[in-house]
């Protein structure tokens, strides 16, 4: 995408903002989590975009085009009690986060990874931890939804 | 025949139909009757990221109710973007910007195929009215509204008003306006046909003169406004108020409202999930309906009512004021002073209440057939011209200024292509004499000189430019054939060759070897050939035509008329440097459909090596070499044999395509084992294996796979992607065993201009070692020199 087209869209952000002003409304979608969403193919997913995104946006950016959904508010908030840490450290830490996380295990789209680790494996993960994570997230797909609250509570009732 | 794919995922996903879904439905069955030869629906398969197409009568019976027919209507067949036709056209009628796919990525690959977007645009409220969208659906709708204004066709709206909107943004944006057309939504609702009883507490709250609202209860549609006019006079003035529709978003305030109101089920009433039949009696049996949105992309219940018979009284805002005409009353937005005027005049004169009764009755709505005629008309504006390709094709046009090429070229053709019988060679005034003295057997020889084609234009000095140049201005001589094959002076055919390798029934045949938008050249050595090439991508992107790449470097059949066709619509466009096959061939491909069959290429010699580029169409034959001096020397593929036309021509060629096939076969089974690495990889850890360059903070990073896995001995083109501000850093790759390097390569400068050019992505030709490598673990060692320092980045590799 040519950044000519991409302005375009930046611009059309730019005039719903306006428009929403008056409202007091927030977007709360930040635009740089629309202009890393422009050009990310179905099938995978260009994370070098996560570079060009300021910390404190790039939580929301990257769960959006890695997982298609929103992190926003509390849970949003919760992943910047690091908030010391600098840009590359703390997008560092994220992500590995997430490649550790059973969502990333589920997710379909293969990510085309333009982010340096310093030399470090972007799976920190060993492969049998990888493959137990997978199989465990095979099997959590396929239980009905009632059925995995039941569980939930059950395993949060003999908690407490 | 020109096909229409029309998205409509939405309507196989959702059970129950309301709003967007039922224009769907009333517009495929009406266009279907119509069109029925021409149209595919197309619904988008997320676990796949495809489209499948659905077999269109078993999807039609499921429309009419045929439930049985649901499961069998998915063909299993998917829409593959190659073989999409230039010219056949794309649809969008579906929400589709809450749908999974991105149209900021679809639209632009639709694009390089030549396909035609168009779509039917209901409102674009997320963005003149973002408060009443969530912002899940804003965020969708920037990205579908910013696609479709930058790559549809046509765009077709539900109202004038809707394509006011949509222009004013163009405008906003500074972008051209997209070709509009209006088709209102039309208004079937048949009552009769709706079975279900009408409940007994409608019948009850309809005894009363009522005021009724139809619609979802959503922030948009204003029922505080009628709640708070309800309140202040209108239940004072004996009126009942009933609002019918389900609750929507961001209501929870309104929705307490509504539930414990002091005279719900008294005067005010609320009924949701009702039935056609009671929505029906509600129209008819209502004093009026009140419909005082704040913002619509066309207000349906208008259209209802009137049908009806009953009166609308209406806020004032352009889309309703369009859609109701002169048959509604109107009050001016969310002011209830307005409103409640206009509800006293209709009250205290029966003789005005009555006399619009009377004037309704006038009302015709659209039908669906209208809305699906007016679509259909629209869409004809894109149907490409029809034209069939000339058949007579006895000349051959090259442009040539090298007179011992060109003699060595013609007893080639003279030998191999019998139907040429003259050659016109396009070359400098010097050698015009010389030319026409080549000796020949059996063709004739003409020459168009440099002074004849300029006409006292001077000539560009760059030779990229020069060729295109002087092409475009050939194309006005009438020494030109109006059907002609146009070639270089080094295209040498191997074996016989017929018109129809260039001609195809009514078809001309255009062979491509690579698409402009994949095309890598050299980065830090760009060369003029590549700069042609991005010239011309950047054409064709630029006027939205199809990006094949025709520069197979054989000859090609032209139509001087559509060449010159080509030039009056692009003026000015000698003097820019084109790539003269490419820029000609899709913009054929984009104005008529069927002229053009593109076909892989059948030349061999290009590349001459592997390493100059990475090759991604395979020649299936080989009909033409493209003739490289080089490879005929020093140990190279062809070395020994004979560079010119003799007795043994005929034997050798057999010999050279034989050996240039094992060449090609053997790049390409290096690429294949690459795919498999790569397809691995991505098993195991969901990334692609990639390379990139990064300079952030002043410091230069390199970002690589953990393991890479070629062939030995292969050549690769391997993809790199960069990010930085500096200039000129040096990368290189090599490759170490035990701290021995085995091979390594000429840095490459990452020059900015050229990446830049290269959109940051390049790929870095290879070799993994020479020959005799052994096959086993080795270091490849991905280094940057940025002038000051190096930085390197260590990769495990398996040769094979």
């Amino acid at each position: 995408m040519t950044d000519y087209e991409r302005d375009i869209y930046s611009k059309i952000y730019d005039i719903t903002e306006e428009n929403l002003k008056p409202t007091g409304l927030d977007m709360v979608t930040y635009k740089e989590t629309l202009m890393a969403s422009l050009d990310q193919e179905p099938s995978f997913v260009d994370l070098s975009v996560i570079n060009d995104i300021p910390k404190e946006r790039s939580v929301q950016a990257l769960f959006y085009i890695l997982f298609g959904r929103w992190v926003i508010n509390d849970e949003e908030k919760t992943y910047y009690a690091d908030s010391n840490d600098s840009d590359k450290d703390f997008k560092i830490k994220l992500l590995s986060k997430i490649y550790n996380s059973t969502e990333r295990m589920h997710a379909k789209r293969v990510i085309a990874n333009y982010v340096d680790y310093s030399g470090e494996s972007n799976l920190k993960v060993g492969k049998f931890k990888r493959n137990l994570l997978k199989f465990y997230a095979n099997i959590k797909a396929k239980i009905p939804l009632g059925v995995k609250s039941k569980i939930k509570n059950l395993f949060l009732g003999i908690k407490a | 025949m020109q096909k229409i794919y029309i998205e409509i995922t939405n309507l196989t996903e959702v059970r129950s139909l309301t709003g967007i879904q039922r224009v769907e439905k009333s517009v495929a069955l009406e266009m279907y009757k119509m069109i029925r030869e021409q149209l595919c629906f197309v619904v988008f398969k997320s676990d796949s990221y495809r489209f499948e197409m659905l077999d269109t009568d078993l999807f039609i019976d499921y429309l009419k109710g045929d439930k049985s027919a649901f499961d069998k209507m998915f063909s299993g067949k998917f829409l593959v973007y190659e073989e999409m036709k230039p010219g056949d056209i794309f649809f969008e009628v579906d929400a589709v910007w809450n749908g999974k796919y991105k149209s900021s990525v679809l639209l632009p690959k639709l694009k390089r195929y030549g396909v035609k977007i168009a779509c039917y645009v209901y409102d674009i409220i997320p963005i003149t009215h973002p408060s009443y969208s969530h912002f899940n659906t804003r965020f969708n709708f920037i990205n579908y509204i910013g696609a479709y204004l930058q790559y549809a066709d046509i765009l077709i709206a539900s109202a004038q008003s809707t394509l006011d909107e949509i222009n004013d943004l163009s405008d906003k944006l500074g972008i051209p306006r997209v070709k509009g057309y209006v088709s209102w939504l039309g208004s079937d609702f048949k009552a009769e046909k709706n079975d279900g009883e009408i409940p007994e507490e409608v019948i009850e709250a309809a005894k009363n003169k009522y005021i009724l609202n139809v619609g979802t209860i959503e922030p948009r549609k204003n029922h505080d406004f009628l709640l708070d006019a309800f309140e202040s006079g209108l239940a004072d003035k004996g009126f009942n108020l009933i609002f019918a529709g389900k609750i929507g978003w961001n209501v929870k305030e309104l929705e307490e409202r509504i539930e414990n109101h002091p005279l719900k089920d008294k005067s005010f009433f609320y009924f949701k999930g009702l039935n056609d039949a009671s929505i029906d009696y509600l129209y008819k049996h209502a004093f009026l309906i009140a419909f005082p949105s704040k913002a619509e992309g066309f207000g349906l219940p208008i259209i209802e009512s009137l049908q009806r018979g009953t009166p609308v009284l209406t806020s004032d805002i352009p889309v309703l004021r369009e859609v109701g005409g002169e048959y509604c009353k109107y009050f001016k937005l969310n002011d209830i002073a307005s409103f409640n005027t206009a509800i006293d005049e209709l009250t205290n004169d029966p003789k005005e209440y009555k006399s619009l009764l009377t004037h309704i009755k006038d009302f015709k709505p659209f039908t669906w057939k209208e809305t699906a005629e007016r679509i259909v008309d629209a869409l004809n504006t894109l149907k490409p011209e029809q034209r069939k390709a000339k058949k007579d094709v006895s000349q051959m046009v090259i442009l040539t200024a090298r007179v011992e090429d060109i003699k060595n070229t013609l007893p080639y053709i003279e030998a191999y292509m019998p139907f040429i019988k003259k050659v016109l060679l396009c070359c400098p005034d010097k050698v015009s004499d010389e030319m026409k003295a080549i000796p020949v057997k059996r063709i004739t020889i003409d020459t168009l000189t440099d002074g004849e084609i300029l006409k006292g234009r001077a000539l560009p000095e760059d030779h990229g430019t020069r060729n295109f140049f002087l092409r475009c201005l050939a194309m006005g001589s009438e020494k030109v054939d109006d059907v002609f094959i146009m070639s270089d002076d080094d295209y040498r055919p191997l074996k016989t060759i017929t018109p129809e390798v260039f001609i195809d029934n009514d078809s001309y045949v255009a062979y491509y070897c690579h698409e402009l938008n994949e095309w890598k050249g050299v980065v830090g050595a760009l060369s003029s050939y590549d700069h042609y090439i991005y010239r011309t991508r950047d054409f064709v992107n630029k006027h939205r035509y199809p990006g094949f790449q025709y520069s197979s470097h054989m000859p090609q059949i032209i139509e001087k008329e559509l060449y010159q066709r080509m030039i009056k619509e692009h003026p000015g466009i000698e003097s820019t440097g084109l790539d003269e096959w490419s820029s000609y061939f899709n913009f054929v491909q984009a104005n008529y459909q069927d002229l053009i069959k593109s076909k892989p290429y059948i030349c061999m010699c290009w590349p001459g090596m592997h390493s100059d580029w990475n090759m991604r169409v395979k020649p299936n034959e080989y009909l033409f070499e493209n003739y490289y001096e080089f490879l005929y020397k020093d140990g190279n593929i062809f070395d020994g044999m004979s560079q010119e036309w003799n007795d043994k021509t005929e034997e050798e060629n057999k010999i050279k395509i034989e050996k240039y096939t094992k060449y090609v076969d053997e790049y390409f089974e290096w690429k294949k084992a690459y795919e498999e690495y790569s397809d691995a990889y991505i098993k195991d850890r969901l990334e692609i294996p990639s390379f990139a360059v990064f300079e952030k903070d002043g410091n230069v990073e390199i970002a690589a796979p953990k393991i890479l896995e070629v062939k030995k001995e292969s050549i690769m083109h391997i993809p790199f992607m960069y990010k930085g501000k500096k200039d000129g850093l040096k990368l290189s790759l090599s490759i170490e065993a035990n701290k021995i390097r085995v091979a390594n390569m000429e840095p490459l400068v990452l020059s900015l201009n050229d990446l830049a050019i290269l959109e940051n992505k390049f790929e870095v030709a290879f070799a993994f070692g020479p020959k005799g490598t052994p096959a086993g673990n080795y270091t490849l060692i991905v280094s940057v020199d940025d002038g000051n320092s190096m930085t390197e980045r260590k990769v495990l590799l398996k040769l094979s």
